[in-house]
């Protein structure tokens, strides 16, 4: 059975005015991501990654072209409704990790719930770290956390109201190779597991090596779209989440 | 709201230096404001009194007609009937009958315009503070008749002391002239001239006598509360039915209650100004605050975050600032405006030990209002200044964009 398609862009441009100046940000871009997909998003700087993700996550509108995630046009959808879907069904993990500096992790997780107007969303929200093993972290702050430990909050934030579309942008740039794998390692669990969609953007190779689909933009447009042949078996690695000897950021 | 409400707060000890000197403007502002209000309550109330027990009284139940020509001839129509309506109104401290005529007192060749005013010299005290303060004599007795008691400003005008004998004259009821022999039991100095030359008191039988006119021209209340005039109005009103008419002190002293509302108009606006500044001030504070953390609002917008969840919480976080600086106001205002209602300002090397205005003998100390309503009124000042100083930064956080403000980051 064919699964539903989360993403369909057809002919997506999105230009900025900087100034007197446009920038053509993206080009025409035609894209379908289907539901769990694991996709990594490539391409040099400027290419329009984060753009695209931007577009995606329903953050921005595209200039001309069709966007549809999951099912709801882009371009029409009010600010209002623009937030609910990101509320509803799209999580977010952000280059710098991004949590609020004065919630703790599990506060942090616990505010998207709240936002939702989730019933029991405490226990919700430390059922989730202790699934992503983050307990033992439940009652720090950001500023009491590595890196490493910042973006696995930020992913369990992302991921707390099992939105069906995350999305990741450059979720390892800040991170060290060991905790870019055990984040990657995370990510492919939770989609192996909840059946999430994944978009991240990425200049790192190793992390390349996770996705199932490449997509590589180039100047604002698909220059590449390769999907691993036979996906990979996943290794689940013991001990996931919990804090690396050698955290850093 | 829990986390919400928990994000708000912590929030605003993430700048401990700027949110403290945000409550410490707003506080010294509250305070300033609360002086300035229990001022201006305790001067409204001083000369409410002043006014009241310098014979205006309170409420006043006056002729039909009288608002219109103020003629101290006109009689009330039906004085049982308003002394009976007077007796069902609760919260009278005080009330006296009286009337009046325009006569000329003379004494050998002096002769002073006065109004003379008719009373009951056993209810009179009660609501004429003057009529307590005979400084030589005595006050009039109600057995006795042709006897009058003076202002120091009319005896030193007839040159005319105690015992002596003066020839009051009037327009009777037919428009005769009437005389009539007046013994000074008794003379009153205020300190005021002004005041001094109004007062001219006899009892009521005398004035019927002189004008030929029968009853009271006026029946004058005292009220516990000044401030009830207008609700003792209306039930008078009422209770009356008709015959006679209801007018308050501010009626009866147009001038005066205009001079005091402007009073009022200057010092509110005066407080106005403090709080405006105080509201830019901390408007500034706010808005510094939203630009420094616009990017974590553009991350909990890009969460799903609505813009009215965010203009929630920084006004939650002026909620806070509000009360705090609401509990330094009240810890800053509260000694200042306790000494000012117990102690009071001199104001003598001003104006003198009285002065007068608009026929009202004002005593120079003014005390300050206190009261339960300082708490509510700090606490609604404050509240007030944080929130609408709090309105623009909330509505610009609200307006940002999620995509444009992670860019720029």
């Amino acid at each position: 059975m064919m699964s539903e398609s989360i993403l369909l862009a057809r002919g997506v441009t999105k230009v900025f005015e900087l100034g007197r100046q446009e920038v053509r940000a993206l080009r025409g871009v035609d894209l379908e991501v289907r539901e769990g997909e694991f996709m990594a998003l490539v391409g040099p700087s400027g290419s329009g990654k984060t753009t695209l993700l931007n577009l995606v996550g329903a953050l921005d509108v595209p200039t001309s072209g069709e966007l549809v995630v999951l099912g709801q046009k882009i371009a029409i959808l009010s600010r209002r409704e623009r937030a609910d879907l990101r509320l509803r069904s799209i999580g977010f993990v952000f280059q710098a990790f991004n949590l609020v500096p004065v919630l703790t992790a599990l506060e942090n997780v616990e505010f998207v719930l709240e936002l939702q107007g989730l019933e029991h969303r405490r226990d919700r929200a430390r059922e989730v770290l202790q699934e992503l093993g983050l307990a033992d972290l439940a009652d720090r702050r950001p500023s009491e956390l590595s890196g490493g430990q910042q973006q696995r909050v930020a992913v369990a934030r992302a991921i707390a109201a099992r939105p069906a579309l995350v999305l990741a942008d450059e979720p390892t740039a800040n991170l060290d190779g060991e905790n870019a794998e055990i984040l990657m390692h995370m990510m492919r669990d939770l989609r192996d597991r909840h059946g999430m969609t994944f978009i991240f953007s990425t200049h790192d190779a190793r992390v390349v090596a996770h996705a199932v689909r490449v997509v590589t933009l180039v100047d604002g447009r698909v220059a590449r779209d390769e999907v691993t042949p036979g996906e990979a078996p996943h290794e689940i690695i013991p001990g996931i989440g919990k804090a690396p000897a050698t955290a850093s950021a | 709201m829990g986390t919400a409400w928990t994000y708000a707060r912590r929030s605003l000890l993430r700048n401990a230096r700027r949110t403290a000197l945000s409550i410490v403007g707003i506080g010294i502002g509250c305070a300033l404001a609360l002086f300035m209000e229990s001022l201006n309550r305790g001067r409204d109330e001083l000369f409410a009194r002043m006014g009241a027990y310098g014979g205006a009284g309170h409420v006043r139940i006056v002729p039909e007609g009288w608002r219109e020509r103020r003629d101290p001839r006109l009689r009330l129509a039906n004085l049982p009937a308003d002394v009976d309506a007077v007796r069902q109104l609760g919260g009278v401290a005080a009330v006296t009958v009286r009337a009046r005529a325009q006569a000329l007192v003379a004494m050998g060749t002096h002769v002073v315009p006065v109004e003379i005013v008719g009373v009951d010299p056993d209810t009179e005290p009660s609501t004429n503070r003057f009529a307590r303060n005979v400084t030589q004599g005595r006050y009039l007795q109600s057995s006795e008749s042709h006897a009058v008691v003076i202002g120091q400003a009319i005896a030193d005008r007839l040159v005319a002391g105690l015992d002596d004998d003066i020839l009051v004259t009037a327009v009777g009821k037919n428009g005769d002239i009437e005389s009539m022999l007046l013994k000074i039991v008794g003379i009153v100095r205020t300190g005021s001239d002004e005041i001094d030359a109004t007062i001219c008191q006899v009892v009521l039988k005398d004035v019927e006598r002189l004008t030929g006119l029968t009853g009271a021209g006026e029946v004058t209340l005292i009220l516990e509360d000044w401030e009830r005039a207008d609700v003792a109005k209306v039930a008078l009103t009422q209770a009356i039915g008709g015959a006679d008419d209801v007018v308050t002190w501010g009626e009866i002293s147009p001038e005066f209650k205009g001079h005091l509302e402007q009073d009022n108009a200057v010092s509110r606006l005066v407080s106005g100004i403090i709080l405006l500044i105080v509201v830019l001030g901390v408007a500034g504070a706010q808005l510094a605050a939203v630009l420094e953390r616009r990017r974590e609002f553009a991350v909990l917008s890009a969460l799903g975050m609505r813009s009215r969840m965010i203009i929630a919480v920084l006004l939650q976080e002026a909620l806070a600032i509000g009360i705090a600086s609401a509990a330094l106001g009240l810890l800053l205002g509260l000694p200042f405006v306790w000494t000012l209602a117990t102690r009071g300002i001199d104001l003598s090397q001003y104006m003198g030990a009285s002065y007068s205005f608009q026929g009202v003998l004002i005593e120079p100390v003014i005390y300050g209002n206190f009261g339960v309503w300082t708490a509510w009124y700090v606490l609604t000042v404050a509240i007030m200044v944080t929130v609408i100083a709090s309105l623009y930064p909330a509505w610009f956080a609200s307006r940002t964009n999620p995509a444009d403000a992670l860019r720029v980051a």
